[in-house]
């Protein structure tokens, strides 16, 4: 990525009587990135999209645009627009009058504006449904429509609001991967706000894991899944298995700790904690082996198999531990996979390249 | 569970019906009457209402009721407006409870004392009473009810709609003309038609706040009848009924175009 970022925000802070919703966050973004903010409701993602689009003014920090400063340009002056969750439809006008509505504001010569309508409705595929009015479309129509919307004014920037909350669960499937071509087909940058990891890690590139107003770690979905840098971003992203305890010696390339329920288990570490800090162990449900319980088991413990549930070829166990601990394990369909039964004693383990220990 | 209307339902609804439409439905009935004695049925005749036409004093009396009115809606329909802007989108502002009070008191206040209030007012400031004075006075109560209209469709505006509108590139007053202004304009025509009715109907107000030479048609129509019944007086309240009906029955409507679209 070279040259300046399309967008930059530099040390952004906004509070609300006195209650910080974004707190001193720097992020940049390319151009032709699709980009996901990912975060609890209440982390401040949506404070932090208003404050890209114009509706709210940072309390201080810059926004940057290309390098152009438009922390204080009002929204209709902004190279950028919105997808609403809402989509934001306007109900007194058709389809076709919607897409249109931003080119007129540009003054934007007729035959030019029916032109780039025509266009954008058939990149949503909505060809044939231009002369209906929103109440008369189905969600997924509306949720096209409120992108070809967005899209026609050819922002460098496409701020996406919980774009596929409003659809049905097989409908959200199929979307992601149209948002996905969209982008393609633009060249613009998207950033969508979300609370689903499942959709960041489908879409974006790269994506932000935002808590209490800032961000905890950026990075592709895959780097954010493996090397998760904080116990919140290894909860919020992908299901984990924690276990907190203390660091009793280094390892090569890891730590061996004790749990708080007297567990000995040895992990990757990426941090330098000291002697007796507090760490946690996270690891992936995948990552976890079952065996029957024999004279070689090392990095893990013992336990019974509490409940099995068979999905999408996957099998998932849960398995409590003798020091109490629940653990969730999952297992492709394969050779050397030993379907355990409820209520069978087996052996939980891991190995250490496999697991992060986290510093709390 | 049953279902549908049984004799009883059906007895209740008649005796509601009843209770409420007979005065009415007898002064339109009586309209017809070709007999010069208001209480006696002598055959159907529409003779009245040709004879109301030569009536100069009732015929002026309406043409003064209707401007007036006219006046009164528009007055109300634009203040109202501003007023439902202000409590809906507004925000805290200082005193708003005090505001929001005095837009709606004249909805449970007597309109004698409106009346008497505007009376003193005008006297007061030594303005001659006349039509304007009567629409100031309409106007009062109309914004009233103009201001609960629209405040009810702003409390379900999406203001995502407005956001979209500047998103795209329209400055805060298109953003009004073009999305705003149309969707709350079904709310605004039905408090135009409402203040309008409101108007054509009052008596007490208008009675505090004419002058001479602006007399409103309930006004000529009360001092006429003190004189004695006259089945003419039948004939202009059928057509007062049947104007205020049909404005009442077209506010309806229109308030709800598009509401359901709306909540989308």
């Amino acid at each position: 990525m070279s040259g300046a970022p399309l967008l930059r925000l530099e040390r952004i802070s906004k509070s609300y009587g006195g209650t910080p919703a974004v707190q001193d966050l720097s992020l940049d973004i390319p151009a032709n990135e699709f980009f996901a903010l990912l975060g609890p409701s209440g982390c401040g993602k949506t404070t932090l999209m208003r404050l890209i689009a114009g509706f709210e003014t940072p309390d201080t920090g810059r926004i940057l645009l290309d390098g152009i400063d438009i922390t204080h340009l009002p929204p209709h002056l902004r190279p950028v627009n919105m997808m609403f969750q809402s989509y934001a439809l306007f109900p007194h006008m058709s389809v076709e009058q919607n897409i249109a509505f931003g080119l007129k504001q540009e003054g934007c010569a007729r035959q030019e504006v029916v032109a780039r309508v025509a266009d954008m409705l058939r990149l949503v595929q909505m060809a044939d449904l231009g002369k209906r009015r929103p109440d008369q479309l189905s969600g997924g129509q509306r949720q096209r429509v409120a992108l070809a919307r967005a899209l026609i004014k050819r922002p460098k920037l496409l701020l996406l609001d919980e774009p596929l909350a409003a659809l049905d669960r097989k409908l959200r499937h199929d979307t992601q991967f149209e948002l996905m071509q969209a982008q393609r087909e633009t060249g613009t940058s998207f950033v969508v706000v979300t609370h689903d990891q499942d959709e960041a890690m489908v879409m974006a590139h790269r994506m932000a894991v935002m808590r209490s107003g800032s961000i905890d770690q950026i990075g592709s979905p895959r780097e954010v899944y493996e090397e998760p840098q904080t116990r919140h971003v290894a909860g919020f992203v992908g299901e984990t298995n924690f276990f907190d305890g203390r660091v009793m010696q280094y390892m090569p390339g890891g730590v061996e700790i004790e749990t708080t329920k007297g567990l000995r288990l040895e992990a990757a570490c990426r941090h330098h904690p000291a002697i007796g800090a507090r760490v946690t162990i996270s690891i992936r449900p995948e990552h976890l082996r079952l065996s029957a319980p024999g004279v070689f088991s090392t990095n893990g413990g013992i336990g019974e198999i509490v409940d099995h549930v068979f999905r999408e070829g996957l099998s998932s166990f849960r398995v409590r531990l003798e020091t109490g601990d629940i653990v969730h394990v999952r297992q492709g369909q394969g050779e050397g996979v030993h379907d355990w039964a409820r209520g069978a004693r087996v052996f939980v383990s891991f190995a250490p390249e496999r697991a992060r220990a986290l510093v709390v | 569970m049953k279902r549908g209307l049984t004799s009883f339902h059906l007895a209740i609804l008649a005796l509601g019906f009843g209770f409420l439409y007979v005065p009415i439905a007898l002064v339109v009935l009586y309209s017809f009457n070709a007999s010069r004695l208001v209480t006696v049925w002598g055959g159907f005749s529409t003779q009245w209402y040709v004879s109301l036409l030569a009536n100069e004093a009732l015929l002026q009396a309406a043409s003064v009721s209707l401007r007036v009115a006219l006046a009164a809606a528009a007055l109300s329909t634009v203040l109202g407006t501003c007023a439902a802007f202000a409590l809906q989108r507004f925000g805290r502002f200082p005193a708003r409870s005090l505001f929001a009070g005095l837009v709606y008191a004249p909805l449970v206040m007597p309109e004698v004392i409106i009346g008497l209030a505007m009376l003193l007012l005008f006297v007061g400031l030594g303005m001659d009473r006349g039509f304007w004075t009567i629409v100031a006075g309409h106007t009062t109560l109309g914004l009233c009810f103009v201001a609960v209209v629209v405040q009810a469709r702003l409390s379900g505006f999406d203001r995502a709609l407005e956001e979209a509108a500047q998103d795209l590139g329209a400055s805060p007053a298109r953003t009004f003309r073009a999305i705003t202004l149309p969707l709350i304009l079904p709310a605004m025509l039905a408090g135009f038609l409402l203040a309008f009715t409101i108007s054509l109907d009052d008596f007490v107000i208008a009675s505090f706040t004419s002058g001479p030479g602006s007399t409103t048609l309930p006004m000529r129509i009360y001092s006429q009848v003190r004189l004695g019944l006259t089945p003419e007086i039948n004939a202009i309240s059928t057509l007062l009924i049947g104007f205020v009906g049909v404005a009442l029955l077209v506010a309806s409507v229109v308030n709800r175009l598009r509401a359901p679209s709306q909540a989308q």
